[in-house]
């Protein structure tokens, strides 16, 4: 390695580590990357209730901007329905559920009478899944802040969201919404396609009318129609049924339902078995 | 062989469960339901969508047959041979790959009244859906009765049932029939436990193999040889009428074709020719075979006869012609040819008018098969290594079946579900086996045979 060599390798060198060093140090103007979009929060709701599920926010709520007319309202709480598993959990600052109504009944909650723009809706407690709810800060979830004097509604400490979500949101007259996913969730697991996964069966559509007793279980099941049946799939129309209403036969009976509903309600179902995704 | 079916009352008896008062049977199927009313608001039922449920195989339970009394028969006391059918049984639906046997210690005995009566509320605690009960009698006359009944364990009712007559030598048989019957009923494919296969049987060191025919119930059991290996014998066929078994031999050091009848055991030559003659199929009606014959180096399609005269030749283009095989109704043929530059599938009609390629993908196609069931063509694709795939008739639809390092000559079962076909392993030894597939792509599973084996023909569903 000769003189020039030498200098030409020490000058490269340092070129390296002067790009180097620049390249790092741009790198401390940059802002980090934020979301545009928050995340959204998805509910799984395990219970039916008269009252519609609150979503489960994992976002610490912001706090309300503007001054309240009149008390929070005090507002029944949902009561589970008989026979879930999920136990509500006393959340601390939750506004006092009213007077615990009778088992297998649910308390409607009073309408508020007004409406500002933060303020949350009555929530029902039980309606949240256990485990997703360990998540949530119990304190910030609880209803307006504010009182008629609204600087006492006030914390000492600061804020730390900036979360624009709604608390609690009515899903409008769900009920049977409610009902038919509680009951979706209990039936899913037993449709098993067995021998026919994979088949042209699979764009075979099933829609099977149920009678329920009041305990759940099945009293009647009768074929209402099938579609997608075509000279390929004709030789499976009856496997596809028996293994359909199996599916409701083996996670039958059915638990956790309102009795009030049933009456009109889950005492009469239509199912609709869609072995394929696509189908 | 006698194999009477004694009765055979409704396969659909599912809906009269006492538990399910209120049922009908299936409506015409071109009433499309469209759901008008809103969810169980004005008055309408409730609407709940169930989707995209899980494949798994279907718990069974099949406990052993009880007999109405022990009796002393050819092939054993009828309460031995009422354990063996369930085992059959058993066997059957599992090795099927769509069902999941409940097992034996989780089974408890049953009495002859019993299978008429199930104990339902017992059977669904072993976790079993479907249950198989059923009796072995042994009758004056020397043969067996087999009775089989199929209940649905939570819907609480009999889905089917069905009776065998047997000489005690076939007890198998009704062991195999009545697991056709549960597999028919449950999976809404046609039948094939009871059917046999013929392939070439195969041992001794690569340079001197010694090939020799032979016989066997689909599942292994009752195998037999039916040449004695001083000829090279390969790619049999069985005959529609599971009599005889069309297949290639060189004898005299020319390969020519040949028929072996198995009642009578004599085989004959089918083409007289000085030429190469290789690869036969029978057509669906048994009264044609397919078969390719090499002249100066050119392969053409012929048909010839069942029972033999002069061939007539289908395809006529340069190159290797070869692998016939017939449409279920006979009125297609496919085959491959090389006449593209590389091996591919084309279809024909069955006097040789209307050559089409269907195949289009990546790398090479040889041995087209077409399902009984009419509706996939199954084939040996040449990449890297050799994989069994299948395509619909058109030619789309192209999926591989299996990945091992030489899988190649598929056979269909009878109903078109199952495909046969022989695995060699990779390196100098050259061992095959028999293995099978689900046309779905599942449950791979190695044929137990005795020797090694290549080239399987599944022959057809027996009376």
């Amino acid at each position: 390695m000769d003189r020039s060599e030498k200098t030409g390798l020490g000058v490269a060198i340092v070129g390296h580590v002067v790009l180097f060093g620049l390249l790092s140090a741009s790198l401390l103007w940059r802002r980090p990357p934020t979301f545009s979009h928050p995340p959204m929060d998805v509910t799984l709701s395990t219970e039916a209730a008269m009252e519609a599920a609150a979503p489960v926010v994992t976002q610490h709520p912001a706090q309300s901007q503007a001054p309240e007319q009149g008390p929070p309202e005090e507002s029944a709480e949902a009561k589970p329905a008989p026979l879930t598993k999920v136990e509500p959990q006393p959340i601390a600052p939750q506004p006092k559920p009213a007077p615990a109504p009778k088992p297998a009944e649910v308390a409607k909650p009073q309408p508020p009478k007004k409406q500002p723009a933060e303020k949350p809706k009555p929530q029902a407690a039980p309606a949240k899944a256990k485990g997703e709810e360990k998540d949530a800060k119990k304190p910030k979830e609880r209803g307006s802040l504010l009182g008629p004097d609204f600087l006492k509604g006030i914390t000492a400490e600061k804020s730390t969201s900036q979360a624009q979500a709604p608390r609690a949101s009515k899903i409008g007259p769900q009920d049977i919404a409610n009902i038919a996913g509680l009951i979706k969730r209990q039936v899913q697991p037993c449709y098993d396609l067995g021998a026919l996964k994979g088949t042209s069966a699979m764009s075979i559509v099933t829609i099977i009318n149920l009678k329920f007793r009041p305990d759940g279980s099945v009293s009647s099941a009768t074929l209402v129609g099938q579609t997608g049946v075509d000279g390929s799939n004709q030789q499976y129309r009856q496997q596809i049924f028996d293994l359909s209403r199996r599916a409701v036969l083996r996670c039958s009976p059915l638990k956790g339902l309102p009795a009030e509903l049933y009456q009109g309600g889950w005492q009469n179902i239509d199912f609709t078995f869609r072995p394929s995704d696509f189908g | 062989m006698r194999l009477a079916r004694l009765w055979m009352l409704a396969a659909w008896l599912g809906f009269a469960a006492p538990a399910l008062a209120q049922t009908t049977p299936m409506p015409p199927s071109s009433a499309p339901q469209q759901q008008a009313t809103q969810p169980g608001q004005n008055g309408g039922p409730l609407q709940v969508e169930i989707t995209g449920g899980v494949g798994a195989p279907t718990p069974i339970a099949i406990p052993d047959m009880p007999t109405t009394a022990v009796a002393n028969t050819p092939a054993g006391t009828t309460d031995v041979l009422g354990r063996k059918l369930a085992g059959v049984i058993t066997d059957d639906l599992r090795n099927s790959g769509l069902f999941s046997p409940v097992a034996a210690n989780r089974l408890r005995p049953i009495t002859v009244p019993e299978v008429t009566a199930p104990a339902f509320d017992y059977w669904s605690t072993t976790g079993a859906q479907v249950l198989v009960e059923g009796y072995i009698r042994a009758n004056g006359d020397g043969s067996l009765t087999v009775g089989c009944y199929l209940y649905d364990v939570y819907a609480k009712t009999e889905l089917t049932r069905q009776g065998f007559v047997v000489p005690p030598a076939d007890w198998r048989r009704a062991g195999h029939k009545c697991a056709d019957m549960v597999y028919t009923r449950l999976t809404g494919e046609g039948p094939y436990f009871d059917s046999r296969v013929v392939y070439v049987s195969e041992t001794g060191p690569k340079a001197h193999r010694i090939k020799r025919l032979a016989v066997m119930d689909q599942d292994g059991a009752n195998h037999r040889f039916l040449t004695n290996g001083q000829s090279i014998v390969l790619t049999p066929s069985f005959a529609p009428n599971r009599q005889s078994i069309v297949y290639m031999s060189y004898i005299g050091q020319r390969p020519a074709i040949y028929i072996y009848d198995l009642g009578s055991g004599r085989q004959r030559l089918l083409v007289q020719s000085s030429h190469m003659t290789f690869a036969p199929h029978f057509s669906p009606d048994g009264r044609w075979v397919l078969f390719s014959m090499s002249i100066a180096g050119n392969t053409d399609i012929y048909r010839v006869s069942a029972s033999g005269g002069t061939p007539q030749r289908l395809t006529n283009t340069p190159g290797i012609n070869t692998g016939g095989s017939y449409s279920p109704d006979g009125s297609r043929i496919v085959f491959e040819s090389d006449r593209s530059g590389v091996q591919q599938i084309y279809v024909m009609n069955a006097d040789g008018s209307g050559q089409h390629r269907i195949s289009f993908g990546s790398g090479r196609f040889a041995t087209p098969v077409w399902s009984p069931k009419g509706d996939l063509i199954a084939f040996t694709h040449i990449g890297s290594t050799f994989q069994i795939g299948v395509m619909r008739p058109d030619g789309s639809g192209e999926k591989l079946l299996t990945d091992g390092w030489q899988d190649e000559g598929p056979t269909w079962s009878p109903n078109g579900r199952v495909i046969m076909f022989f695995r060699t392993t990779q390196g100098g030894s050259g061992r095959s086996d028999l293995w099978s597939v689900d046309k779905t792509g599942v449950n791979e599973r190695r044929i137990p045979t005795p020797l090694d084996g290549s080239d399987p023909s599944w022959g057809p569903l027996r009376p």
